[in-house]
């Protein structure tokens, strides 16, 4: 038995249709389909079996079963012979089974396929959270180690401060090496930031601050490359803020810091200026920082990449080039606006805009204080000076301008019982050096040994002595505040009364907590407790002005006794976390739960001075 | 486990005397630390000595040994620990104990 001509070419013209298939291949494709039906030859059946996996298609393959059920059907009912009928029906059943099966087959391969793709995809993911986690454990690491030393270095240098050792000129020389060392700190944790932004997870610390003091910090940072770069003139001028921000202090001074660098390192003479305005606008105050220099300039081309990693105007200058970008990229994440102005051999103007939401009035703690200045002629009927007197007034403090270098040192010489706790002199450069000499005379009397004497706006470097501080610019009134403040906290220093307890399960933690508090603070209380319950048990019994609370304990937790203690509806003092996890989650998660703050392991004194140093500053101005 | 325990004590005298600590005001915490110290460190070596240790428990007594190692100044071995946290590889973390 035999396909006839009609039935042959019936075949070879639906394959050359259908599958767009040559002639001679059709017609040996249809004389393989005849050995099939009638020989029982498997060969088109491995060779359709071939088709089907190389096209992977299912489209193919339905194609494929029609055409194969439209030509059996065709032969069926062209033909009476029951066993010619029988044989076909075997054919297209072998057919039928092959496709069919290898599709099963082939969908279920793909199914395990999936299956082993999905178990690779979630080892490689369990595998990149490992080392993200591993990574962002490196960092606060790191940071720890980083921070650990830079913290020594600035607690041993407050401490001199504290001391009262050095007066004047070494003073001065010591506030700048402490601001060195706080600034330095701020990098080291702006490099890690820099990590952060990378990889999304910069953390935005908002708190409120006063912004003059933060741009004083930022001429501090400069202070080296201000003193020695002759041929330039640096200028400040700052309107008088009577209100504090809430912001991101610490990344907005690396964003001035680096507008500043970059003034100085392109600018060869003339000057480099950094001005504060501020206005008020129905969502807030926005406050414009620029930094303008008489340097070399841009070109619109150079303009246009300032802010791309990288870029730099001139090879032979220091720095990678990322100064910009990083300052880019932390003003879009901060919501600030920059805005870049320059023109070749004129200068540049970089400037910062941004929106405090939120603001609070500056409620100095001066009442009561006398706050005497001697403020020389041309300095009078400045609009600052004129705002800051008028502002310390209206907090309660009692204020006396002197405005001849001689009714001062009347003054100086004959008061009695009227003695300021703060005087401040702004003078022409010549005259603080006669003063200076005068306050080391009247050092030898007992009058004036709690005043605090202030050389503001002295415009350049003087080496003074006796002056208890030094400001090239206009001291803003929290300067004021925290020198008044230091003298009521030596008082209160040695801890009389305060009371701490310590809850941690690891007792060598406690012991190294109390070693470490006993350090400066020799007559607190201080209590231990070994676990969240007892934890819990002695606050019941006994009301502590700050505790120290370890997280991760056996037991309950801290986050647990921390709900509740919560839950005894008592007065809670202010809890601090304790723990190595550093970690953003942490960081969220104890503000969430409603501790006042975080307290790093390992211990480091200087970070414990400064949180019981708050307790007791709050208790003293209580 | 000698070997951590010395390197330690080393650590700790040079770590806390920076922050302007005597001798004898150091010694009893120091002495008192080590003890702790090798209590975590049998505690993790029985954790380990389980087929399959629970991970909270691992992560737990890690965490201790990493907090203890830190506060004692030797801050690589903490990080270690912190390390091993993280890890799948327990044999790992019996390696180096057993390195010491």
């Amino acid at each position: 038995m035999r396909l006839n001509t009609e039935q042959e070419h019936f075949f070879i013209e639906r394959i050359k249709k259908e599958f767009g298939r040559p002639e001679e291949e059709a017609a040996e494709t249809v004389k393989s389909l005849q050995k099939l039906l009638y020989e029982g030859d498997m060969k088109i059946v491995y060779y359709l079996q071939y088709r089907v996996f190389k096209e992977n298609d299912p489209a193919y393959t339905r194609k494929l079963l029609n055409f194969l059920f439209e030509g059996y059907t065709y032969l069926y009912d062209q033909t009476d012979n029951q066993e010619e009928k029988e044989k076909l029906g075997v054919g297209i059943q072998q057919l039928f089974t092959f496709l069919f099966i290898e599709r099963c087959t082939y969908a279920k391969e793909m199914e395990e396929q999936s299956l082993v793709s999905q178990h690779i995809l979630k080892s490689v993911s369990d595998r990149l959270n490992t080392v993200l986690k591993t990574q962002e454990s490196m960092i606060a690491n790191l940071s720890h180690e980083m921070r650990t030393s830079l913290n020594t270095i600035h607690g041993y240098l407050s401490i001199i401060d504290e001391s009262k050792a050095l007066r004047g000129e070494q003073k001065f020389q010591l506030k700048k090496a402490i601001h060195g060392a706080v600034s330095l700190q701020s990098l080291v944790k702006d490099i890690l930031n820099i990590t952060k932004i990378n990889s999304g997870q910069l953390e935005i610390q908002k708190s409120f601050f006063d912004m003059e003091e933060m741009l004083l910090q930022c001429i501090d940072h400069l202070s080296i490359e201000i003193k020695n770069r002759q041929r330039i003139t640096f200028e400040y001028e700052s309107m008088f803020a009577p209100f504090l921000v809430y912001g991101d202090q610490m990344h907005m001074m690396e964003i001035l810091i680096n507008f500043l660098t970059n003034a100085f390192k392109y600018t060869e003479e003339g000057f480099v200026r950094l001005k504060m305005a501020y206005k008020k606008e129905p969502k807030g105050i926005r406050a414009v920082f620029s930094v303008s220099d008489s340097g070399i300039g841009m070109t619109p081309e150079q303009l246009q990449d300032v802010f791309n990693p990288y870029s730099r105007y001139q090879k032979k200058k220091q720095g990678l080039g990322l100064g910009m970008h990083i300052t880019k990229q932390l003003a879009d994440r901060l919501g600030g606006e920059l805005e870049v102005e320059s023109e070749p051999g004129v200068g540049t103007t970089f400037s910062f805009s941004y929106l405090f939401e939120k603001t609070r009035d500056h409620q100095p703690d001066v009442k009561g204080k006398k706050i005497y200045f001697y403020i020389e002629k041309s300095m009078q009927e400045r609009t600052y000076v004129k705002e800051k007197i008028h502002f310390l007034k209206q907090h309660g403090a009692t204020v006396k301008t002197f405005k001849s270098e001689n009714s001062l040192i009347n003054f100086l010489l004959n008061a009695q019982k009227d003695i300021p706790d703060i005087l401040s002199v702004l003078s022409e450069p010549q005259n603080y050096t006669k003063i200076d000499a005068l306050i080391y005379y009247l050092r030898s009397g007992k009058r004036f040994e709690k005043t605090v004497f202030i050389a503001e706006n002295m415009r350049q470097h003087l080496s003074l002595k006796y002056f208890d501080d030094l400001y090239e610019y206009c001291a803003p009134v929290k300067i004021y505040e925290k020198l008044l403040k230091k003298e009521n906290t030596s008082k209160k220093s040695s801890g009389v009364g305060l009371s701490v307890l310590v809850v941690d399960d690891t007792e060598t933690n406690l012991d190294i907590f109390r070693l470490f508090i006993g350090k400066d603070y020799p007559n607190a209380k201080v209590d231990l407790a070994g676990g969240g319950y007892e934890g819990v048990g002695m606050c019941k019994v006994k009301q502590y002005d700050i505790i120290f609370l370890d997280l991760k304990m056996p037991g309950m937790n801290g986050f647990e006794v921390m709900r509740k203690l919560k839950e005894l509806n008592m007065t809670l003092p202010p809890i601090y976390a304790f723990t190595a996890d550093v970690y953003k989650s942490t960081y969220d998660k104890i503000f969430e739960y409603g501790f006042e703050g975080i307290l790093e392991k390992p211990l480091n004194p200087e970070h414990l001075n400064e949180i019981l140093q708050r307790i007791t500053n709050a208790e003293t101005a209580e | 486990m000698q070997k951590l325990l010395n390197e330690t004590k080393e650590k700790a005298y040079l770590f806390l005397r920076e922050f302007g600590f005597e001798e004898d005001e150091l010694e009893p915490v120091i002495a008192k630390g080590l003890l702790d110290l090798e209590n975590t460190i049998n505690h993790l070596a029985v954790v380990l000595e389980k087929e399959n240790p629970e991970d909270e428990e691992l992560d737990g007594v890690l965490h201790g040994l990493k907090g203890l190692l830190f506060q004692l100044g030797n801050h690589d071995a903490a990080n270690k620990a912190e390390r091993f946290r993280y890890t799948d590889d327990l044999d790992e973390i019996r390696r180096w104990l057993a390195s010491f």
